[in-house]
């Protein structure tokens, strides 16, 4: 589903990623964990053409993103890859249920299959009763699963988490993790989630772990 | 409490653009406020000097004396000192003149003149003659013949029987019109038939027409001569009597036949806007006694016009101050609520700075110094560039309208800024609790409505003000500042109630756009709803907008055309030039003003509409999306803002028309219809076409930035 091969890239004079290659097979979870500073982040945004590499290639479903144009990276992010940021990303004057029906009105998904989507998508979120509420009256944990429902939108193959819940308290916290592995299981993505968390760690399928830039452990967890 | 200077050198690098442009509008607006007072004032004087001699023969007095009255039934006799007599009159007249007139009048011109005498040689009929005596007119060549002269031999004596012979002289031009010449005899006849033989002495022609005594009596120089449609010709000629013909001329016509009249013309500058009301007084009270016998003399009746022509003129230079006041008051106001967004800005980009430092522990007063050191500095620069290009300019300077652009710009970024990062640091301004969170919440609302009410009631009391009291322009600007400020508090007012409507309508768009199937009317109009909400570059919009359209629709009704009586007299040059220049200046200004807010509104929303896009863009929005996002953001604003400052700015014109009686200075009988120039609606054009440059630009910025940088900026 996803190939790293060799992704190398540095802001001025410092080295970000150092030849970076790895592979997630389509259907699991991917736990990238390290300390801060180590290039998770920066790698995340390769994945899904925020960002591009000095050297090496980033493959999704078989596409080279690092060979893809403006227009082609937005399509990529509309259609097959999701992102779920630490600070949620939700556009504040928007209700939940709004929120969540972005990435539909982009497809120009017709008004009542969007509608239901997002319902179905608050229901497996577990926010059915605040579909009409903002994201100023939503808790962090709330306003994170609204972030989930809307990355799970456009039904991408790519669910790219970054410290996903960096800003919530630890119960908060493993809520989301648990909805995380729910979705991955029940909507058959793909996940590669950023974390310091040990409960997210053991919810994965594998572990990547990137030290200054490059690869350290890679391994398969039991769970 | 020391001041860091790195810190504001560093502050001061980083923000220059903020700070320079607060420069400029504080240059710009000193330059106007501190040209304009002085300027008005100059040309308030000149304006009377120049109605003054724009009315010409309006503007002089004479006084009319029954020439030497005879005691009826005594024997008429010849009398050698008359013209010593007339000129007595001239004296006698010039003695009822109080100091004030003295002083406005030059030397009076004395002439006598006989009424209406057909010429009867020759036998065409309709030339009519009238016996003059102007005293020795200096510069009189006698280019055939010599000057009117009596017979040595008479002396004082009776007169005997008529036709009395007078000897006269003729101007090259009656001696064309009349075709006579030295040395004729010929006959006249007055209205009751009595006749008067004329000898005409000798052709003379003025060295200088433009002399006093020919403007007194051009006849004497220039006949008067008129065809009418059957083409029978008339004319009217006077002829001219000399001190020693005089006596003549006298015995001559009958006894009540001939006049005195004395002319006084105010001489150039004697008149000034200040001593304009108390010349008016001294005419009044001088025609007061008019026609009223004096203890030792005749009595003497003075008629003037001077008084009108004054009053006109005052009334005229009374309207053109109280439309500079109030374009003034605009620009203030305007200029004031630049000021406050430029403070608004600065304080956007130094937030995070400042509310470190107060977190690390700086004291909210030493942070104001710090910042007012900068401000000070600012204002100064530019305030005294300013206040050096007027003096240059227009050797003169008055600050009084300056100090409150001064004051604001001194005062105004470091509180703004302070007050920011104190509410950033105060504990209480976020509370935990969900209820406490509410009744700030209520608190923060209530003092907005009061706020705005304030505005509002301030409005509404200056427009009272102005519809009843009108602007006293005579009673220095703090009397007028209140009535002066209505057009403009009305405009804010315009604003506030705009400010009210617009977010929620947006808002409300919200629905319909949810019901369409595309994101970008969804995310437009959620956006706009948003900067719409931003007080002061809506208030700015619609205030500038609204004045603009004012200043720029009064000044093409004061100066448009209309109906005009034939003796109408409008409001003309320097001053009326000045008003127009104004009017212009200050209506361009405003217009800058509007895409000014504009601009930095778009400027203080560009890293909230950025985070969003770049949200949006992980998404899978595109660049060229986010520039409709962006068009569909500020649009609304712009076009509510420019539209809404349209149809106020029309509605104030409309009522400044009355209201600042604008007839007066086109000298109208009624108000004139509102002219409404193409040019008003410039500001609804540039405000649009900003809009679409700001778009344009901050796509081309997002295209060249990294997306991953902005998210993790």
């Amino acid at each position: 589903m996803l190939s790293i091969r060799g992704v190398s890239r540095s802001y001025g004079s410092s080295q970000v990623l150092h030849d970076v290659s790895f592979d997630v097979a389509a259907g699991t979870l991917v736990a990238l964990v390290g300390r801060s500073g180590s290039g998770k982040t920066t790698l995340l945004n390769m994945v899904g053409g925020l960002d591009r590499p000095d050297a090496g290639t980033v493959l999704v479903d078989g596409a080279d993103v690092t060979a893809l144009d403006e227009a082609g990276r937005s399509r990529l992010r509309r259609d097959k890859v999701s992102y779920v940021f630490q600070t949620f990303g939700l556009v504040p004057v928007l209700s939940a249920a709004e929120n969540v029906g972005i990435p539909l009105r982009m497809r120009h998904t017709p008004r009542e299959e969007r509608e239901k989507r997002v319902a179905r998508l608050l229901d497996l979120v577990g926010l059915a009763g605040h579909a009409r509420q903002r994201p100023d009256e939503l808790s962090g944990g709330q306003q994170q699963r609204v972030a989930i429902a809307r990355a799970l939108a456009s039904s991408p193959r790519l669910l790219v988490a970054d410290e996903p819940t960096g800003q919530l308290d630890a119960e908060t916290g493993l809520s989301v993790m648990a909805l995380l592995r729910g979705v991955v299981e029940s909507e058959g993505v793909t996940a590669l989630v950023s974390t310091h968390d040990p409960v997210m760690m053991r919810l994965a399928d594998r572990i990547v772990r990137i030290s200054d830039g490059r690869v350290t452990h890679d391994e398969e967890t039991a769970g | 409490m020391s001041l860091h200077r790195p810190s504001m050198r560093g502050r001061a690098r980083a923000d220059r653009g903020p700070l320079l442009l607060t420069a400029l509008v504080v240059f710009v607006a000193v330059l106007i406020t501190a040209a304009v007072p002085p300027l008005i004032d100059r040309r308030a004087d000149r304006a009377v000097a120049e109605a003054v001699s724009a009315a010409g023969d309006a503007a002089g007095m004479t006084a009319q004396v029954p020439f030497d009255a005879e005691t009826p039934g005594y024997p008429r006799v010849r009398r050698p000192n008359s013209a010593t007599v007339a000129d007595g009159y001239a004296g006698s007249a010039q003695q009822l003149l109080n100091p004030t007139l003295r002083s406005v009048f030059g030397p009076p011109v004395v002439s006598v003149s006989s009424s209406d005498l057909e010429l009867r040689t020759g036998g065409l009929p309709g030339r009519t003659l009238r016996l003059v005596y102007v005293g020795e007119p200096a510069s009189l060549t006698w280019t055939d013949g010599s000057p009117p002269a009596q017979d040595p031999s008479r002396g004082e004596e009776r007169a005997g029987p008529a036709p009395w012979p007078v000897s006269v002289g003729l101007s090259e031009a009656a001696s064309e019109v009349l075709g006579l010449s030295t040395g004729d005899r010929v006959r006249t006849e007055d209205r009751e038939g009595g006749r008067v033989e004329l000898r005409i002495s000798g052709i003379y022609r003025a060295q200088n027409p433009s002399d006093q005594v020919w403007k007194v009596q051009p006849q004497l120089l220039e006949p008067a001569v008129f065809t009418d449609t059957r083409g029978i010709t008339t004319s009217f000629t006077s002829v001219l009597l000399s001190a020693d013909s005089l006596p003549d001329g006298r015995l001559a016509t009958a006894p009540t036949d001939m006049d005195v009249t004395i002319e006084f013309r105010p001489t150039a500058g004697s008149i000034s806007r200040d001593n304009a009301p108390v010349v008016i007084d001294s005419l009044v009270e001088l025609g007061a006694g008019s026609g009223v016998a004096q203890d030792e003399g005749p009595a003497i009746d003075f008629n003037t016009r001077l008084s009108g022509v004054l009053e006109r003129i005052l009334d005229q230079i009374a309207v053109a101050t109280a439309l500079a006041i109030v374009l003034l008051g605009a620009v203030l106001v305007a200029v004031g609520l630049a000021l406050a967004l430029t403070a608004d800005l600065l304080t956007r980009r130094r937030g995070g700075v400042l509310t470190g430092l107060r977190r690390r522990g700086a004291s909210l007063p030493g942070l104001w110094a710090e910042l007012a050191v900068e401000s000070v500095l600012v204002t100064l620069l530019a305030g005294g560039a300013a206040a050096l290009v007027v003096r240059l300019l227009i050797d003169e300077l008055s600050l009084a309208w300056s100090l409150p652009v001064l004051f604001v710009a001194v005062v105004g970024p470091p509180t703004v800024a302070v007050l920011a990062a104190a509410r950033a640091t105060n504990h209480r301004a976020a509370p935990a609790n969900r209820s406490a969170r509410r009744t700030l919440a209520v608190t923060r609302q209530l003092r907005r409505i009061t706020t705005e009410v304030a505005v509002l009631l301030a409005a509404v009391g200056a427009y009272t003000a102005l519809s009843q009291r009108g602007i006293a322009t005579n009673n220095g600007a703090a009397a007028s500042l209140l009535p002066a400020l209505a057009p403009s508090l009305v405009a804010v007012s315009g604003g506030i109630l705009l400010l009210r409507i617009l977010p929620p309508a947006l808002t409300g768009f919200l629905r319909p756009a949810g019901r369409l199937r595309g994101s970008l009317p969804l995310l437009a109009a959620s956006r706009a709803g948003a900067t719409a909400g931003r007080v002061l570059p809506l208030v700015l919009i619609v205030t500038s907008c609204a004045l603009a359209v004012f200043a720029l629709s009064v000044r093409a009704t004061a100066s448009g055309s209309g109906p005009v009586a034939p003796d109408a007299r409008p409001l003309a040059g320097a001053l009326a030039d000045g008003l127009r220049d104004l009017a212009l200046v200050a209506g361009l200004l405003l217009m800058a003003l509007a895409v000014l807010a504009l601009v930095i509104g778009a400027l203080g929303s560009a890293p909230e509409r950025g985070e969003t896009a770049a949200r949006l863009r992980t998404l899978g929005l595109t660049v060229a999306d986010t520039r409709w996002i962006c068009l569909g953001e500020l649009l609304p604003v712009a076009l509510a803002g420019g539209l809404v400052g349209w149809m106020l700015g029309r509605v104030l014109a409309s009522r400044a028309v009355g209201l600042l009686s604008l007839r007066v200075l086109n000298d109208l009988p009624a108000d004139p219809a509102l002219v409404v120039p193409v040019i008003t609606y410039v500001p609804v054009v540039l405000l649009i076409v900003t809009v679409v440059l700001v778009a344009a630009v901050e796509s081309s910025l997002r295209r060249r930035e990294r997306l991953g940088q902005v998210l993790r900026a």
